[in-house]
């Protein structure tokens, strides 16, 4: 199976990059770069993690977020539980091939800026099921991942180093030329799904070009089936 | 009823914390003191190991390779070893199992990456962490013996260019 590598739906969404596409008058008058950098401090001081836990890792995560280890002294104290207000996703736990398609739709949930954590051997490669028939091996198969931090669970230092490593990486992608798009992730479920499977046609509606099994668009930022008009007056 | 009776209660239990001490850990600043067998990172010592293979067949995870040769005095000469830290699930029974201790836990638990091969160590990087470990704790393993200096041969060590 292979994805198309942009989906756009028609109509191309521009990136403006300050160094090429300004006018060479114009650069030296333009504070994008730096109001860029306000903009990755503001974001990488604010990191609010979605309550979103899977496993016996998410015991660690709500460790780190009591007293003792606190998480916010970095900012990111408030576990939002509606994905539209979380900037983070902390996969703590095994993702089940059954828990594949609501993290997949839980991060597509997500408003921009979004940054993924994954936490713990299982999320990251599997862990002691990699070899099993029932678990993901690795959530960078379904969500793109910026920051793996190993441990089984992580101690409460592991996920604040990670954290510290994210905000490093925040701040670098808002030094250099701003954020780029989000990449997609090499969802390649034809070996480890048979052809009919369930979940992998549900897997598949969530990857663009966001299409259900029937054919019908979804939305691409929700994963929602449009609103059938013929529901209401059928009734 | 007496007004502000709570609000009297609450304020008792905010001066009683006043008076305790901050229990924040300010983690890059400072960090807890680590028990000796906590379940963090693995430390191979190259000087240490015969080549028995003896955690990877305890390795319920299989994430440690070994690959030896003998040499003519009947030793092994380990060619390979690779700890797979993506794999590895910090049970500490590769430590157990070993009879010499070559293998030990207390390594460093900050070992985040962005990149997740970078956590696939094979021998020259063990050997590397292991150094790293030694320089930081004073010459002395992990169950508290004294390591000799410059045990690892310069041979085993990696080549900077």
């Amino acid at each position: 199976m292979v994805f198309p590598t942009i989906d756009t739906g028609g109509a191309p969404i521009p990136l403006l990059d300050p160094v090429t596409d300004v006018e060479e008058e114009l650069r030296s008058q333009l504070l994008v770069s730096t109001v860029d950098k306000v903009f990755g401090w503001a974001r990488r001081s604010s990191l609010w993690p979605a309550m979103f836990g899977l496993a016996c890792c998410a015991i660690e995560m709500i460790a780190t977020a009591n007293a003792r280890y606190d998480l916010a002294r970095f900012g990111a104290e408030v576990f939002r539980a509606s994905p539209r207000q979380a900037d983070l996703m902390i996969v703590a736990g095994t993702v089940t091939w059954k828990m594949a398609p609501p993290v997949r739709r839980i991060y597509l949930q997500m408003a921009e800026p979004k940054w993924v954590i994954s936490m713990g051997s299982c999320s990251n490669i599997g862990g002691p099921f990699a070899h099993g028939y029932s678990t993901l091996p690795g959530v960078n198969n379904v969500v793109p991942v910026d920051v793996y931090v190993p441990g089984c669970p992580p101690r409460p230092e592991s996920l604040l180093a990670g954290l510290m490593l994210l905000q490093q990486v925040i701040d670098d992608e808002h030094a250099h030329n701003g954020r780029k798009r989000r990449p997609e992730p090499t969802g390649d479920f034809s070996k480890m799904l048979p052809e009919g499977d369930p979940i992998r046609a549900e897997l598949e509606s969530l990857f663009p070009p966001f299409l259900s099994a029937d054919g019908q668009p979804r939305d691409r930022f929700t994963g929602a089936l449009p609103h059938d008009q013929n529901f209401y007056s059928s009734r | 009823m007496v007004f502000g009776k709570g609000m009297a209660k609450g304020l008792m239990t905010v001066l009683k914390h006043v008076r305790k001490p901050v229990v924040t850990v300010q983690f890059p600043e400072e960090e807890r003191n680590i028990p000796p067998r906590a379940r963090t990172n693995l430390v191979w010592f190259v000087e240490r190991c015969t080549g028995c293979s003896t955690c990877a067949q305890s390795c319920p995870d299989g994430c440690i390779l070994v690959d030896t040769e003998p040499r003519e005095d009947g030793s092994f000469l380990v060619n390979r070893y690779e700890i797979d830290f993506r794999l590895c699930m910090y049970c500490g029974l590769c430590t157990e199992a070993c009879p010499y201790e070559a293998i030990q836990v207390g390594g460093s638990y900050t070992n985040v990456v962005t990149n997740p091969n970078h956590l696939y160590k094979d021998k020259e990087d063990l050997i590397e962490l292991a150094n790293e470990y030694l320089d930081q704790h004073d010459w002395v393993y992990p169950n508290g013996q004294k390591a000799v200096q410059q045990t690892v041969h310069p041979s085993e060590r990696r080549q900077h260019h």
